[in-house]
């Protein structure tokens, strides 16, 4: 069995054994090879790894908006309260995005309209997803523009985007996806593009919300110090696999993959002499046209085996709820 | 700053431009080697007196730079002058001659953005369908087909072989014109009908509207979904597309509403470019569908050497420029809040 369980647990989110490809000019590009995980209901669950990892393609194909073509999704299960919504119509889907499920994305400086208000976008969002007149809609944006506290919410409703700084248009664009109370938002890298002051007020924000509101949250990063500020569970991710997943404390404290490892190395340690030299993983990510056989690592793994260039290895269950794909724990 | 202020400034801005205008092609007709005055008196048979009159009377005795002073003063006082070739009020006959091309040349452009702007939208979400592939031929022949001949092709099919359009030539069936009281407050048939109520002349007027508008159109509306499709692409592209997706909204709404107003930035000064090339082409439309418009008398002022009447055109074409130029600032400024008046 190549899938993750997580017990009698309730489960909100349930992604199983997906595949997805890229057919493009140079070839196919296999972006995510078999990815499962689940999200508990008030979860903050982290899925990091490397730029280019699948960790987007992955978000985006929760939500259907893989483009197509280039991608397809070859196979699996993405179940959302036990529905597949892989297999519902497109038209269905609306009932999710932006309802059941949001999603906000790094760019906050490009993720709203230049050429609408930001009252004009709130309230175009609650009137269409919770079928209420334009005065309710309006009286709800209110609402949550001061939730995000941004000050002067009924003058903010007038501007344009480009009248609001980066922090600011995050703030926004958060409360356009909660807006609608929504079980599960998808943050995909929420904070990198701000400046650390402003991400540290972002993260601060978002785990209040996520009290208060009960939402889980799918957190996109790869920044492990927003992971430690936020996250219950992680999976990390590498060249479109989930090699290691558990709670946040277990991976932080044990481990046990070689690429959770070189990640964790490659963060800069503070306080250790001036010089701190960033422990880079030698190597560089695999090429997902032509990935390499086996272990996907197993190129720029300090502990290479024979095993690891003929086997993909299996998810093993190292402790209760704690997953490693890695043949040295066979 | 304000709209007014700003309208107000952009038309004190345009005088120099008019003044220029006005002084460039003064000074080229009139160095032309031919006695215009000999012209308008009737040619060879004109009695020598006569021709000296008309010499006296438009100061064509006078050094040139004193005309064109002469001609100033009385711009100035809104004098246009008096054609000495149809005897009338140069503004009298541009008040006549100027509606007809007005409502033709907005009838071209409402026809090229009503077929422009689907077209592009089209071809940019179905891209390399075979709706694209279709557009792009279609676009591709209106931007080489010459306008006359599209006239005379449209005519030969459309009228003597298809019969589907009344007598091509003229703007409304004399004798629905003349045989009814029918008013003229705009001289623009359309509007002056629906005024009245008279849908008789508003068909019969629209009908001979369709292929010279048609024709003056079809350049403008290739350039338009050219324009349309590659903005179109470039603003589906973007985040706040994306995000306007995983917003829950509707891909009607995504597309018409969230794409098409971005996209619509490049597409208002394509337009407002080729307004040059439009009117340029309503001269070759009027001239092959008997159309009696400005175009048709400019070219008539230029066979006869009409001065006055050249000016006054002149200075309406020019008008004309600066206030379609002033628009498309405006409505970019409307589209796009990040555009202000400056
Ligand atoms: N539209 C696309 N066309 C081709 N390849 C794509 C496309 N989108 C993503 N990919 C590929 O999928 C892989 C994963 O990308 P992504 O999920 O964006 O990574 P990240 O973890 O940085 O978010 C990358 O190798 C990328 O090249
Ligand atoms: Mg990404």
């Amino acid at each position: 069995m190549d899938t993750v369980s997580t017990g009698d647990i309730e489960k909100l989110l349930r992604v199983n054994e997906l595949y997805i490809n890229f057919y493009t000019y140079e070839g196919v590009v296999k972006a995510i090879d078999g990815v499962s995980f689940d999200i508990h209901p008030n979860e903050t669950f982290a899925l990091v790894g490397e730029t280019g990892c699948g960790k987007s393609v992955t978000a985006r194909a929760i939500l259907r908006l893989i483009p197509t073509p280039p991608g397809k999704i070859e196979g699996g299960e993405i179940l959302f309260n036990g529905v597949d919504l892989l297999k519902i119509p497109e038209k269905e889907m609306l009932e999710y995005r932006g309802k059941k499920i949001s999603m906000i994305f790094q760019e906050p400086m490009t993720s709203l309209n230049p050429v609408f208000t930001v009252g004009d976008q709130l309230v175009e969002t609650i009137a269409l997803n919770q079928k209420v007149s334009k005065e309710e809609a309006y009286n709800i944006a209110l609402k949550m523009l001061e939730r995000v506290r941004i000050p002067d919410a009924e003058n903010a409703m007038t501007k344009y985007p480009h009248e609001f700084s980066g922090g600011q248009r995050q703030r926004i664009v958060i409360a356009m996806a909660l807006s609608c109370n929504p079980s599960l938002l998808i943050a995909d890298e929420p904070t990198t593009a701000l400046d650390v002051t402003v991400q540290a007020q972002i993260i601060n924000l978002m785990n209040e919300l996520q009290k208060n509101m009960g939402t889980s949250i799918l957190l996109i990063t790869h920044d492990l110090g927003v992971v430690a500020e936020m996250s219950d569970r992680v999976a990390v991710m590498y060249a479109g696999n989930i090699v290691e997943l558990g709670t946040t404390s277990v991976i932080f404290e044990k481990r046990y993959h070689p690429y959770t490892q070189g990640l964790f190395n490659a963060i800069p340690v503070f306080g250790k002499g001036k010089q701190t030299r960033l422990e880079e993983i030698p190597g560089s990510v695999p090429n997902l046209l032509y990935p390499p056989p086996g272990c996907r690592f197993h190129p720029r793994c300090p502990h290479v085996m024979d095993i690891c260039r003929k086997e993909k290895p299996e998810l093993i269950e190292l402790e209760p709820g704690h997953y490693v794909r890695c043949h040295l724990y066979r | 700053m304000d709209l007014k202020s700003y309208i107000a400034r952009r038309l004190l801005l345009a005088i120099p431009t008019i003044l220029g205008v006005t002084l460039i092609v003064f000074f080229i007709s009139h160095v032309v080697p031919a006695d215009p005055a000999l012209v308008w008196a009737g040619g060879a048979r004109a009695r020598p007196e006569q021709v000296e009159q008309i010499r006296q009377l438009y100061h064509l005795n006078e050094p040139i730079w004193k005309q064109y002073v002469i001609f100033l003063s009385d711009l100035v006082r809104g004098d246009l002058g008096i054609s000495p070739v149809t005897g009338r009020p140069v503004i009298e006959d541009i008040k006549t001659y100027f509606p007809a091309t007005l409502e033709l040349t907005i009838f071209a452009i409402a026809l090229a953005i009503l077929i422009g702007i689907p077209l592009g939208v089209l071809s940019a979400i179905k891209k390399d369908s075979p709706v694209d592939h279709s557009t792009r031929i279609f676009a591709l022949s209106g931007y080489s087909m010459p306008i006359f001949w599209l006239g005379l092709i449209l005519q030969l099919v459309v009228y003597y072989y298809l019969g589907l359009v009344p007598d091509p030539g003229g703007r409304v069936n004399t004798q629905v014109y003349i045989s009814s009281e029918f008013k003229t407050y705009t001289n623009m048939y359309l509007i002056d009908s629906l005024i009245q109520g008279r849908f008789d002349v508003f068909f019969d007027a629209l009908q001979h509207l369709i292929l010279p508008g048609f024709t003056l159109a079809y350049a403008t509306a290739a350039i338009i979904a050219r324009m349309t499709r590659s903005s179109m692409l470039e603003v589906i592209r973007q985040d706040y597309i994306e995000f306007a997706r995983a917003r829950g909204l509707p891909e009607r709404v995504v597309i018409y509403k969230h794409a098409l107003r971005n996209a619509m930035i490049p597409t208002v000064t394509v337009v407002g470019l080729s307004f040059g090339g439009l009117l340029a082409g309503a001269v070759l439309t009027e001239t092959v569908f008997y159309w009696p418009g400005i175009g048709r008398y400019m070219v008539g002022t230029i066979n006869t050497l009409d001065f006055p009447a050249l000016m006054g055109g002149t200075i309406l074409i020019a008008l004309v420029f600066v206030i379609v130029n002033l628009l498309v600032d405006i409505l970019y400024a409307i589209i796009d809040p990040r555009i202000r008046y400056g």
